[in-house]
């Protein structure tokens, strides 16, 4: 399954890289703990999914900036040869090499200065997989010379990072079984690579696990669902905790100052119907604090307490050290795909402040300053009710950016509802748990639509806002250059001002952007890349409000801009 | 166009003919049976959406379809897709109502409604009692050692054992209590216990999953899930072969006796 092409990576690059030194460079494969820790310090690298632990999505490379980015032009284009599900994800590059993952879990690592493709593996096909959640992979983490991927079958799989060959894997949870799999990206922390799992909408009991890096030996697991006897389970009615969801699809974060994992978990499980589950249903819909050595639960905040509408808390959890009341607070910021965002004490999980990311909210009317929801409107059984946003979310996973320098945090919005229906559903270990069905409707004042706009990160005020036709399902990158880079469902990918919202560049992939665009530099020149390449669920949900969608192209391309020499 | 003959007549896939039936696609209760099956099954969320309005999946309104064509797709599933077989999942009933519906939301040109289908004899019986609760604790996901862990049986859990549909019907119930307590007395063919230490000084000892002439791949059995692993031959220091099973002794101290009775009689029971 693995192919090596050649391995002449490093060594030339190291001998002329201007940009902070070749000390970091001469150790190519040796991505160890203390650089994830201290990654910020290595701009010409992007080492972990998020580019940092704290996931601002945020690069120091200021080499193209807001004077000189209309001039910026692609130097090479990658092609993953599957375009089934898209292009979702997130590039990684150590010391000039790039990894990347495409659909069907396939990894390639890439000279990232050519585009010569250096090693790909490929997992193998298994009929096995649970199609609700897609064939797409969204990344993959590295350190201790191995790379690590979530596979679609439910495993983890080890490569030597040098060669493409396969160290080890290990099957969490049989996938046809638990209709559940991996599709984010593991996070490497210590010795320990920790993934999240989906199957939040099937008859499934949640998790977060950690395996050892070197020998893929099971080190824990938390259960986002507590069993009879744990604290919390009493929040589950009768035995609705077995298959209550719970999942933890999207990746968390890691404090190291603070030895604190943060993950998102996601809906309680069946989404539409709570009858049967009725009580809080904790952690789904929550912030998990864990120590990243043992699992144990530090502290926990559930955003939405009852979800009857799959409201995940599963999308990143941006750490940031601001004043807030004249007092310097270690806080973390989460957008919850219901459409509000939670601002929490990262400390000790103490509720700061909620404020919405869309216009078109309204299955509570508000949230008061205990961080209680207020006017809860939940779908009924038997009856249609038009409520805002749609189950898409008021935005999509695709991950908002800080930028230090502004000290805003950039992120998208959709505006759109759904005509949704409550019903009573037995489970089926394994199946697809809804309880009930929804179809996309247009908001009742305004068009439907995406946005991009940047916040103040915790009191949600507004400083600027693009429009675009379609909702916007690409992640953003911040750069020092001051500029912020994302891409539309159309291929556009484009440069935003960070201080004004002003379009300074624009290129044409061909297909639309559903993956998250990061920043390197080699040999002290620096890189753009953009994976280009429509898929998704969403990307098949939209054609409901915007019939136009279905003939979207497909694709799956990557491409990797800097300015001319 | 597709063109239906006035009566189809299909053999089960599983074999086992039952009683034949016939059904009506236009029959309003038999298509409002399948809209409720959909509505559970297809539509869910991402992936065709309500009443069939595509999500993930196709949008599966206004076409006419050739009843042969989608019956082979929803039974069978699509390989290399995402769309499953549904035969494992739903009666075959089942699957024509979901069709009536899904031809429903078309034209639905069809020559002859009237299909003659083999029954539900694709569907295994429910497990009852011991047996049922064998079945649980076998595959219980809550249970981190659970015997599905290492063994596969009726296409579920993982190889890294024997698969147990076979092993299960040549021994008998005795037999098999005495394997699980003293998993070393017989081992099963290709299962052996290999011990390999590598250049480097690790000690790795499990079931040999496969070896080339380049690398061999070893399931580490002193952990829960074994993860498999790979070794090229320059990473080898040796490789020996105990007379052993690589199955944990003392598996009465996971289950109880009765637990342990349930598991036999649920391998017994042939019905998996």
């Amino acid at each position: 399954m693995w192919n090596r092409r050649t391995r002449h990576v490093s060594g030339k690059l190291c001998a002329s890289i201007l940009l902070l030194g070749c000390m970091f460079a001469v150790s190519a494969a040796e991505v160890t703990p203390q650089r994830l820790n201290q990654a910020a310090k290595e701009p010409h690298n992007w080492l972990t999914y998020y580019g940092t632990y704290n996931a601002w999505r945020y690069s120091e490379l200021d080499q193209i900036d807001r004077a000189n980015v209309s001039k910026l032009t692609p130097v090479w284009t990658f092609q993953t040869g599957e375009i089934d599900g898209g292009l979702q994800s997130s590039p990684i590059v150590v010391d000039g090499v790039m990894y990347i993952t495409g659909a069907w879990n396939r990894v390639f690592a890439i000279n990232a200065v050519t585009g010569e493709e250096l090693w790909h593996y490929y997992h193998p096909r298994t009929e096995e997989i649970p199609g609700l959640y897609g064939t797409w992979n969204r990344g993959v983490a590295v350190g201790h010379g191995l790379v690590f991927m979530g596979t679609l079958d439910n495993k983890i799989v080890a490569l030597d990072s040098k060669s493409g060959r396969e160290v080890w894997q290990v099957e969490i949870e049989n996938a046809k079984q638990c209709g559940c799999n991996i599709t984010g990206a593991p996070l490497l922390v210590k010795d320990k690579i920790i993934t999240g799992v989906t199957g939040g909408d099937s008859a499934h009991r949640g998790y977060i696990s950690a395996f050892d890096a070197k020998t893929g030996r099971h080190a824990w697991r938390f259960w986002t669902i507590p069993a009879p006897g744990e604290p919390g389970n009493d929040t589950w009615k009768g035995d609705s905790w077995r298959f209550g969801g719970g999942s933890s699809w999207i990746t968390g974060s890691y404090d190291p100052d603070l030895d604190i994992l943060y993950w998102g978990v996601g809906n309680p499980a069946a989404d539409f119907y709570g009858e049967s589950r009725k009580g809080d249903n904790l952690y789904t819909d929550s912030i998990v604090a864990l120590d990243p050595d043992t699992g144990e639960l530090k502290w926990h905040y559930q955003e939405v307490p009852y979800d009857v509408w799959d409201w995940d808390a599963a999308y990143e959890i941006v750490l940031l050290d601001l004043d807030y009341r004249g007092e310097k607070r270690k806080l973390l910021v989460n957008p919850n795909k219901g459409g509000y965002t939670w601002v929490l004490d990262r400390t000790n999980g103490e509720f700061i402040k909620a404020w919405p990311l869309a216009d078109n909210i309204d299955w509570i009317s508000g949230i008061d300053e205990d961080g209680k929801l207020i006017g809860r409107k939940e779908p009924k059984v038997g009856e249609t009710m038009k409520m805002c946003p749609s189950i898409g979310g008021g935005r999509s996973w695709n991950h908002g950016a800080y930028s230090p320098k502004t000290g805003w945090f950039y992120s998208t919005g959709i505006e759109w509802c759904q005509n949704v229906i409550s019903r009573p559903e037995e489970p089926r270990e394994g199946m697809t748990y809804f309880g009930g069905e929804f179809t996309l409707a247009e908001p009742d004042d305004g068009e439907p639509g995406g946005h991009l706009s940047a916040y103040d990160p915790i009191t949600g005020e507004r400083h600027w806002r693009i429009r675009h036709k379609y909702p916007l399902l690409a992640s953003q990158l911040a750069t020092a250059g001051d500029l912020l880079f994302t891409g539309d469902a159309t291929g556009k990918a484009f440069a935003l001002d960070t201080e004004t919202g002003k379009e300074l560049w624009s290129f044409r992939t061909g297909s639309g952007i559903r993956s998250s665009p990061m920043t390197y530099a080699v040999n002290g020149k620096q890189y753009v890349a953009i994976p280009s390449g429509w898929g998704s669920a969403l990307a098949g949900l939209i054609t409901q409000l915007w019939p136009e969608a279905k003939d979207f192209p497909s694709g799956a391309t990557l491409f990797v801009f800097a300015l001319p020499e | 166009m597709m063109v239906l003959r006035s009566i189809i007549t299909l053999a089960l896939a599983a074999g086992a003919l039952a009683a034949q039936t016939t059904v009506d696609l236009k029959n309003p209760a038999f298509i409002q049976r399948g809209a409720d099956l959909f509505a559970r099954n297809c539509a869910t969320g991402y992936c065709h959406g309500s009443e069939g309005r595509a999500a993930r999946g196709p949008d599966l309104r206004n076409r006419d379809w050739d009843p042969r064509a989608l019956y082979k797709s929803i039974h069978g599933g699509m390989p290399g897709t995402t769309m499953p077989p549904w035969n494992n999942i739903l009666p075959d009933e089942d699957i024509w109502a979901a069709m009536a519906y899904i031809i429903s939301l078309g034209p639905g040109n069809l020559t002859s409604s009237m299909i003659t289908i083999g029954g539900s004899s694709a569907r295994r019986e429910a497990l009852t009692g011991k047996a049922k609760h064998g079945r649980d604790l076998f595959f219980d996901l809550n249970n981190q050692k659970r015997c599905a862990v290492c063994h596969r049986l009726g296409g579920q859990g993982t190889a890294v054992g024997p698969d147990l549909s076979v092993t299960a019907s040549s021994k008998s119930a005795d037999e098999l209590m005495h394997d699980i307590l003293n998993p070393s007395v017989l081992i099963a063919q290709g299962f052996g216990h290999v011990v390999v230490t590598t250049a480097s000084g690790e000690t790795i000892a499990g079931v040999k999953k496969a070896e080339t002439g380049e690398r061999i791949q070893v399931y580490d059995a002193e952990a829960i899930p074994p993860p498999l692993r790979t070794f090229y031959k320059d990473q080898i220091y040796k490789v020996e072969n105990r007379l052993a099973s690589s199955m944990p002794a003392r598996y009465d101290s996971v289950y109880s006796k009765t637990d342990l009775e349930a598991i036999v009689a649920y391998l017994k029971s042939g019905n998996f």
